[in-house]
C-alpha cells in the first residue's frame, strides 16, 4: 500500500512532477544517444579496423615489429596456413610480405607500407576489394603486368587524380534535394578538366560563390573525381641484401576504407611481384593475418595459433591496435561518468521537488505520524516517491533514446557532408550506426535508483523530524 | 473498568522565553464506554491535554496510565506502535489522505497493523456501511462532503479497534445537520461496540449529547459532571 500512496503522491501536483519527469526524460536521452553514437563510432572503427587494416589476429617474427625489418620473416608459411585454416573458427588467414618504402610518380613522392599479397587470400581476410571507389578500377582483376592497388588519399598525393563533371555525374548530384538551387549553374563545369582540387575549388568559388561553394564543394568534387589509372608508380625501397631496390608498377585499383590514414599509407602488390625484387626467397612472408567468424573467439583462436606456431609473435588486434581497444572498453566508464554528472544536476532538481512536497503535506504527515505511520515507514514512502519520479522520467528518456538508436542503428547517421575529413583523419567512418549495450541501460536504471534514494534523503529526514502535534496545529 | 488514569498532569511549554503552563496538575480517569466532553475556552489548555491524553506530547510532570501501562515511560517508536493499536484520531481538518479513496484511507490503519486483506476488507465495508457511506467507498476525499469526510474519519478512528477515541473538535467545520448526523453515529458507535469516546470542544451540540463534561480553564478542572 505504501508503494501505491507513493506512486498516487507524485501525481498531487501534476505539473511539478511533469517537470522533474520531462528534466530526466531530456537528461537521460541526451547522455544515452550521445554515449550510443560514440559506442556506434567506435564499434564501426573497431569493425573498420579488424576488416581492413588489422584482423583478428596478425602473426610475425617475433622482431619484426621491433623496426618492421622485412628481414624477419615467417619461413614456409603455406605450411602454417593449411594448419590455421583447420582451425574451425577462422575464416581466412592472408600471408603478407610488408615493406617500408617509397612510392613516386612524376607528380610526386610519398612513404608508404608496401604489402605484398596473395590476392585470392586477401579477399578473405580484409575488405579493400569492397572498398574500391567508382571508376577506380578493379582489385587485380586484370592480368596486366605488375599490377599495385593504392588508396585514394595516396593517388591524391601521388596526383593521380584529377576532377572532371560529367553529364552522368551532374545528374547523380541531381539527387541531393538541397542541391537543387545551384544545379543549373553546374553546367558550365562539364567536361571541364582540372588538374587539382586546388584548380576546382577556385573554380567553384568563382562560380557558386564563397558560401555556397562552401555548402556543396564536398559533394560536387565526390562526384567529379577522377583516378589516372594505369599510370606508373615506381616503388623504392631496401632488398634484404641491403641495396636500395627499385620496380614500377601499373595502377590498376583505388580503394577508400574510411581511414585516411590507411588509406594514405597502404598500397598492394602481388607477393609474386615484390618477393624477388625484395630478395626475399619463395615461401617466406613478414606476417600472417587471420579473421575469424566473430571477435570473441579472438582469444581462444591465438592460443591455438601459438600452438602451431611456437616462437612466433602472435597479437589479437587489441593488442595490435590498443587505442582502438582501449576506446571500446573506456565506453562503459564514459557513461558512467556523463550519467554521474547528469544525474547529479538532475538530484538537485528533485530535492528540490520533493522538500516543496514535504513541506506543502506537513499536515497530512503529522496525521500519518499521529495514527501510528512509524518513521521507517514515512521515510520509505517519501523515497519511494523521489524514486518513482525519477525512474519515470528515466523510463522515458531511455525508451525515446532506445526508440531513435533503433531507428538511426538502422538507418544510419550520416555527418558526411559536415564532418567527413576529419573523422575520416581519425580513422573513423563519418556514417555512425549508434549502438548501446543492454548492460549499459541496466547500469543506468541503478543510477537513477541510487540518485533517487540519495535525493530522498534530506526531504524525507525533514519529514520524519516532524512532531505530529506541532505538525497537525500548524495552517496550511 | 477504567481505560485511562491521569495523576497529576501537568504540562509547561518553555520553548520561548515565556513559560506557558498550559496543564496545571490534572487527575482524571476515564471508563471504558464513556462519552465525555472536556470543553473549555481557548487556550484552556483542552487540545494540550488531549495531545498528552493521545501520546502526541509529554507531559512536563505526572502519569498517564492506558490499560495499565504508564505511556510516559514510553520511546518514541513505542508510542507510534501504542498509538496504532490503541487509539483512534478524529481531527477537526478531518485530516484524510487525499490521493486515497474513502474505502483505502479506513483500511490503510489496518495495513500498518499488518491486518490480513480478507479481514480489512471485510471491516472496512462493515465500518463505512455504519457511518453511512456503503455507497461511497471508491470516492475520492475531494468528492465528499465535510460531513462524509468526517464520517469517514471516524469510521478510520475505529478501524484499529482501539481502546478508545480521541477526538479534537470533530464537528468544528460541519453544519448543524452534519453534526447531528456525526454525533448520532458516534453516539451508536459508543453504545453498539461500547466505544470510549473522548472529545475536546467548545461546541454546544456536542455538550448536549456527552454524557460526561468536564470543564476546563487555565489548565485545571473546573468541574467533572457526569448526566
Amino acid at each position: 500500500m505504501i508503494w501505491s500512496i507513493s506512486w498516487k503522491n507524485v501525481w498531487r501536483n501534476k505539473i511539478r512532477s511533469l517537470v522533474v519527469i520531462v528534466a530526466f526524460t531530456f537528461g537521460i536521452f541526451g547522455g544515452v544517444y550521445m554515449v550510443a553514437v560514440f559506442v556506434g563510432m567506435i564499434d564501426s572503427r573497431v569493425k573498420m579496423a579488424i576488416g581492413n587494416e588489422a584482423s583478428h589476429i596478425q602473426v610475425h617474427h617475433p622482431r619484426y615489429l621491433d623496426n618492421n625489418e622485412p628481414k624477419y620473416t615467417i619461413d614456409d608459411y603455406q605450411k602454417y596456413v593449411d594448419q590455421i585454416r583447420k582451425i574451425p573458427e577462422v575464416t581466412g588467414v592472408s600471408p603478407r610480405i610488408k615493406i617500408l618504402g617509397m612510392a613516386s610518380t612524376s607528380g610526386n613522392a610519398s612513404g608508404v607500407m608496401i604489402n605484398g599479397i596473395d590476392v585470392e587470400k586477401e579477399k578473405q581476410v580484409s575488405g579493400i576489394d569492397e572498398s574500391l571507389v567508382n571508376g577506380g578500377g578493379s582489385f587485380f582483376d586484370e592480368d596486366g603486368r605488375k599490377p599495385i592497388v593504392i588508396g585514394e588519399k595516396l593517388a591524391k598525393t601521388l596526383k593521380l587524380t584529377y576532377y572532371k563533371m560529367t553529364e552522368e555525374d551532374k545528374e547523380k548530384l541531381a539527387e541531393k534535394k538541397n542541391m537543387r538551387t545551384v544545379f543549373p549553374l553546374l553546367d558550365s563545369l562539364i567536361d571541364k578538366q582540372f588538374r587539382t582540387e586546388a584548380d576546382l575549388d577556385k573554380a567553384l568559388v568563382d562560380l557558386l560563390g564563397k558560401a555556397d561553394a562552401g555548402k556543396f564543394a564536398f559533394h560536387i568534387k565526390s562526384a567529379a573525381i577522377k583516378y589516372r589509372l594505369k599510370r606508373k608508380i615506381v616503388l623504392s625501397f631496401q632488398s634484404l641484401d641491403g641495396h636500395i631496390s627499385y620496380d614500377a608498377f601499373r595502377v590498376v585499383g583505388v580503394y577508400k576504407t574510411g581511414n585516411s590514414t590507411f588509406d594514405g599509407l597502404n598500397l598492394f602488390v602481388r607477393i609474386s611481384d615484390i618477393g624477388p625484387v625484395a630478395n626475399l626467397p619463395a615461401g617466406q612472408v613478414n606476417q600472417l593475418a587471420i579473421l575469424l567468424s566473430s571477435v570473441e573467439h579472438d582469444d581462444l583462436v591465438a592460443g591455438q595459433v601459438k600452438e602451431i606456431m611456437p616462437g612466433m609473435d602472435v597479437q589479437t588486434w587489441d593488442e595490435i591496435m590498443p587505442e582502438a581497444g582501449m576506446y571500446a572498453s573506456a565506453m562503459d566508464f564514459y557513461l558512467f561518468i556523463f550519467m554521474v554528472i547528469i544525474l547529479l544536476a538532475l538530484g538537485f532538481g528533485i530535492v528540490n521537488t520533493m522538500l516543496m512536497s514535504v513541506l506543502e503535506r506537513i499536515k497530512e504527515l503529522g496525521m500519518l505520524m499521529a495514527i501510528g505511520m512509524n518513521k521507517k515507514r514515512v521515510f520509505s514512502m517519501i523515497m519511494l516517491e523521489t524514486v518513482f519520479l525519477g525512474l519515470t522520467g528515466a523510463a522515458l528518456g531511455m525508451a525515446i533514446s532506445y526508440g531513435l538508436i533503433w531507428y538511426t542503428g538502422k538507418t544510419g547517421l550520416d555527418l558526411t557532408s559536415l564532418y567527413q575529413e576529419g573523422f575520416e583523419a581519425l580513422g573513423f567512418s563519418p556514417l555512425i550506426y549508434p549502438t548501446i549495450g543492454w548492460g549499459s541501460f541496466f547500469q543506468l536504471i541503478l543510477l537513477v535508483v541510487l540518485t533517487g534514494v540519495l535525493a530522498s534523503i534530506y526531504p524525507a529526514m525533514k519529514a520524519i523530524k516532524l512532531n505530529p502535534s506541532e505538525a497537525l496545529r500548524i495552517d496550511m | 473498568m477504567k481505560v485511562i488514569e491521569i495523576e497529576k498532569l501537568e504540562k509547561i511549554y518553555d520553548e520561548s522565553e515565556v513559560k506557558v503552563h498550559a496543564v496545571r496538575g490534572i487527575d482524571l480517569s476515564f471508563e471504558q464506554g464513556e462519552f465525555a466532553a472536556i470543553v473549555g475556552p481557548s487556550g484552556s489548555g483542552k487540545t494540550t491535554l488531549l495531545n498528552m491524553l493521545g501520546g502526541l506530547d509529554n507531559p512536563t510532570t505526572g502519569k498517564i496510565t492506558i490499560g495499565g501501562i504508564d505511556i510516559s515511560s514510553l520511546k518514541s517508536s513505542e508510542l507510534i506502535n501504542f498509538r496504532l493499536s490503541n487509539i483512534g484520531f478524529v481531527f477537526q481538518a478531518y485530516n484524510l489522505i487525499p490521493v486515497l479513496t474513502a474505502k483505502e484511507n479506513v483500511e490503510f490503519i489496518m495495513h500498518l497493523q499488518g491486518k490480513p486483506k480478507t479481514e480489512r476488507d471485510a471491516r472496512t465495508k462493515e465500518l463505512l456501511e455504519s457511518v453511512g457511506l456503503g455507497d461511497r467507498l471508491d470516492s475520492r476525499p475531494s468528492k465528499l462532503s465535510g460531513g462524509q469526510q468526517q464520517r469517514v474519519a471516524v469510521a478510520r478512528a475505529l478501524a484499529s479497534k482501539p481502546k478508545f477515541v480521541l477526538a479534537d473538535e470533530p464537528t468544528a467545520n460541519l453544519d448543524t445537520e452534519a453534526t447531528e448526523n456525526l454525533l448520532d453515529i458516534m453516539e451508536r458507535l459508543n453504545q453498539e461496540e461500547n466505544i470510549t469516546f473522548i472529545f475536546a470542544t467548545h461546541d454546544a451540540r456536542v455538550m448536549k449529547k456527552a454524557r460526561r463534561v468536564i470543564t476546563i480553564e487555565d489548565g485545571k478542572v473546573l468541574s467533572d459532571i457526569t448526566k
